[in-house]
């Protein structure tokens, strides 16, 4: 089998909950904020937080209180 | 925030129609098959019989789908309307001009009465044909409308008619026209856009998040006020000639009905529609509103729809509007020549409802300068309906009678139009430089340039503030930021602005649509995102540049931490480069993925349930074990200890959290190893305190067998004290001797240190 052709494993996360930041430094100023920092499970990275699926709503709206616009991928 | 539900004030559908075991979605075809089959077989024969069908069905289920094949059929079905008389027209018809699935039986009665027809006979004789059918809470012993309406129940059963009967066209009206009035001066008309604006309005709440509703269907009260917030959606239009109650019932009850809300069927909440709706329906969207007008239930001119027998007013309005629409197009009458003639073909028409007397004395804001008066109560009904919603939704004209100066009515273009009673109305000449763009972002927008499509268009990035001769909007940050998510760019939002403004665009007003789109890409939420997650960063890296080679266009993946890609779209996944070895769907249940190894301290993760969720729950309490030689790389493994669990402490975890989490996540209790080092920081042990230690001096035996001879002879036996095991046994200090001298007579001897 040539290598192009080999299939590379892999786990897929379906609907995940997250929220992207285009620099770190927004990613820490939202983990500050208590109300939204609850809401957050983990710190995949730098830029990218992973939210609890049954907070989406919650997280969101902290956002906004928080100043934010944030683009929403659906 | 917890938010709590509204009093009963809200679209809540319950009081307004008992509860149905059907969807209010389910197939109309469906479900009138359904209640045809639940008719006394006698009726269904009887309901073939009357329409020539031979059967030989012996069940009643069978029968009715033979009954309704017939309706679904072109040529059975012009056979049944060659039969149809014009009283089972208007009866069918009114189900087409409502755009409902169905009535309430007293409604029904009183809507036709009202038009003169025969109510009882002509909805009797529907059924019997199996041409309506009845849906009540209770086992039906008759289908005579009239014995059903005289019962208590009455007011829980509904009338539904076959969907391929409804569109009648235009009604044959049989009742006489009221009375004309003389000549008519001071004709004031609306442009029927306030209802639009206010839905627009409506719609632009609900983008900024879902409204949520109880079990019982009201709002929450949080929900409740955020659509009140304002006065806007309250508020009665400046030119209304009399005041409606509970006006965000009935823009909440008009939105669902056309499609601007929509049910999310995971929580029940409204959410507001597409922003493609205005473009596929703003056209149309007066007819759209004046037919859910004409069959809105969740709302009537009482303000909140009661349970009972007693029929709504709200069932008057097509009954009214068709009355007028008997008049001449440019004939008029007043109101009080309108209840006469309702008089006389519906005594007793004007006790629906019961509206109150405090609400009507809101309802004299024409007549300036003039105290209360107390009005019949079908005035107060004729003029919420015709002064009320038939005015504001552009159907009906208000003047004044010259001489007796008494309020006269006409149903205007559009009201003919809907009610097929007229060509469509003409489309009204237009401004296309309608608005005023101020440099404070507030921007006024001249009535007369204003359209549905042009409302939906601005309702899309700026919030609608005042709603009045002249309507201002107002742009945020959030209005724009909510026009970027309905699919705007920042370019589309300045040119639609500058298209329709007066003067060019204030500088400020350019900078801050920029500058507030480009502040939008600084966070992105991903509601349902996918994150494919490779077993190294080494893959994972390879793997991205494989796929880039492939589709050098498509979206880039976004790498994230050492070994997940994101995707925003699950679709862009090359599958064909990709094999699965496991999935997880978080909007499922969390799975049980953790296993507690013999320590009761290391928790291993299943690696094809695992979720990130897991891993993320895991770590405040346990840390990871590095990857060991021998071990899979993706089993990973967390241990418990002391220190972990006092930082997963220290952040808001207890004991029932945690012993949750393991029911949850390992399918059982804590591990007593946990609990141990738990202990300390919760109250498992009651004895709180320091615990007892003692030394014990324990005689080992050569063999089991001879150790059970001792502790079963009765000289030994009492000198023992708890056995540890097969050839141990604890001996208590005072009994040595004793015990000593005891198995010397065996001839065993045994030594002390």
């Amino acid at each position: 089998m040539s290598r192009a052709n080999v299939r590379t494993p892999v786990k897929m996360h379906r609907n995940v909950t997250l929220i992207r930041t285009s620099e770190p430094v927004i990613a820490e100023e939202i983990l500050a904020r208590k109300a939204i920092a609850r809401l957050v499970l983990a710190r995949l990275s730098d830029t990218v937080l992973l939210v609890k699926p049954d907070e989406a709503d919650a997280a969101l709206e902290e956002l906004r209180k928080m100043g934010h616009t944030p683009r929403i991928a659906r | 925030m917890a938010s709590t539900p509204s009093p009963a004030t809200g679209p809540d559908p319950a009081p307004a129609r008992p509860a149905s075991p059907f969807a209010a979605d389910a197939d109309p075809r469906f479900v009138f098959r359904t209640l045809l089959g639940r008719l006394p077989m006698a009726a269904l024969r009887a309901a073939a019989e009357a329409g020539g069908l031979q059967s030989q069905a012996t069940r009643a289920p069978t029968l009715a789908g033979e009954l309704t094949d017939r309706l679904d059929d072109p040529l059975g079905l012009r056979e049944v309307r060659r039969g149809l008389s014009d009283a089972d027209r208007t009866a069918l018809g009114l189900f087409g001009l409502t755009e409902t699935r169905s009535w309430s039986l007293a409604g029904l009665r009183l809507a036709l009465a009202a038009l003169a027809v025969d109510a009882d006979a002509t909805i009797a004789g529907l059924i019997g044909r199996g041409l309506m059918a009845l849906e009540a809470p209770f086992e039906l012993r008759s289908i005579d409308p009239a014995a059903l309406a005289a019962s208590e129940t009455a007011g829980d059963v509904e009338v539904w008619a076959h969907p391929s009967l409804t569109r009648e066209g235009r009604l044959p009206i049989v009742a006489a026209a009221p009375a004309a009035a003389g000549p008519v001066s001071q004709i004031r008309e609306s442009d029927g856009l306030e209802p639009v604006v206010r839905l627009a309005a409506l719609w632009q709440r609900a983008g900024t998040g879902p409204l949520r509703r109880t079990l019982q269907g009201a709002l929450y009260k949080r929900d409740r006020e955020r659509i009140e917030e304002g006065g806007l959606l309250a508020a009665a239009g400046d030119d209304a000639p009399v005041d409606l109650p509970d006006l965000p019932a009935l823009w909440l009850g008009l939105a669902r009905r056309v499609g601007l809300l929509t049910i999310d069927r995971d929580d029940d909440s409204w959410r507001a529609a597409a922003a493609e709706f205005w473009t596929e329906n703003a056209v149309h969207l007066p007819q759209m509103l004046a037919s859910a007008w004409l069959g809105l239930r969740t709302w009537d001119e009482r303000g909140e729809p009661t349970p009972g027998s007693s029929p709504s007013p709200g069932c008057l309005r097509p009954t009214v509007l068709l009355r007028l629409a008997a008049l001449g197009p440019d004939d008029w009458t007043t109101l009080e020549a309108l209840a006469a003639a309702l008089d006389a073909d519906a005594p007793g028409w004007d006790r629906a409802g019961g509206i109150d007397d405090g609400a009507a004395t809101t309802a004299r804001r024409g007549k300036r300068g003039a105290g209360p008066e107390r009005q019949p109560p079908g005035i107060r009904i004729l003029e919420r309906i015709v002064l009320g919603g038939a005015y504001a939704l552009g159907l009906a004209r208000l003047g004044e009678e010259q001489g007796s100066r008494r309020r006269a009515v006409q149903l205007t273009p559009l009201g003919r139009y809907v009610l097929a009673m007229g060509p469509p109305p003409p489309p009204r000449p237009t401004l296309d430089q309608f608005l005023f763009v101020q440099p404070n972002l507030e921007v006024i927008a001249y009535r007369q340039g204003l359209t549905p499509p042009i409302i939906g268009l601005l309702s899309r990035f700026a919030w609608w503030s005042r709603i009045g001769a002249a309507v201002e909007l107002k742009l945020t940050q959030e209005s724009v930021a909510l026009g970027l998510d309905w699919g705007m760019t920042a370019g589309e939002i300045l040119d639609a602005l500058a298209r329709h403004g007066q003067h060019g665009l204030p500088p400020g007003v350019k900078d801050a649509v920029e500058r507030w789109a480009d502040r939008r890409e600084r966070v992105t939420f991903h509601t349902a995102a996918t994150l494919v997650e490779f077993n190294s960063r080494e893959e994972r890296d390879r793997a991205l540049e494989a796929w880039r080679v492939d589709a050098p266009t498509r979206r880039p993946f976004e790498p994230v931490a050492d070994r997940f890609v994101l995707a925003e779209d699950a679709r862009d996944v090359p599958t064909a480069r990709i094999s699965t070895t496991a999935s997880r769907d978080y909007r499922l249940p969390p799975e049980r993925c953790v296993a507690v190894e013999a320590d009761g301290v290391t928790l291993t993760l299943e690696p094809a349930l695992s979720d990130l969720l897991a891993e993320a729950e895991l770590s405040r309490f346990a840390d990871e074990e590095p990857a060991a030689s021998g071990r899979p790389a993706a089993r990973r493994r967390f241990v418990v200890s002391a220190e972990s669990l006092r930082r997963g402490l220290e952040a808001g975890l207890t004991f029932g959290l945690l012993a949750h989490w393991f029911r949850r996540r390992v399918g059982q209790d804590v591990p007593p190893a946990i609990r141990l080092m738990l202990r300390p920081a919760t109250p498992l042990d009651p004895d709180a305190g320091a615990w007892s230690a003692r030394r014990l001096l324990v005689l080992s035996s050569p063999s089991a067998e001879m150790l059970d001879g001792v502790i079963q002879h009765p000289d030994t036996r009492d000198l023992l004290g708890e056995r540890l095991g097969p050839t141990t046994v604890v001996v208590p200090e005072t009994n040595v001797d004793a015990l000593r001298e005891r198995l010397r007579r065996f001839g065993v001897v045994f030594t002390l240190p």
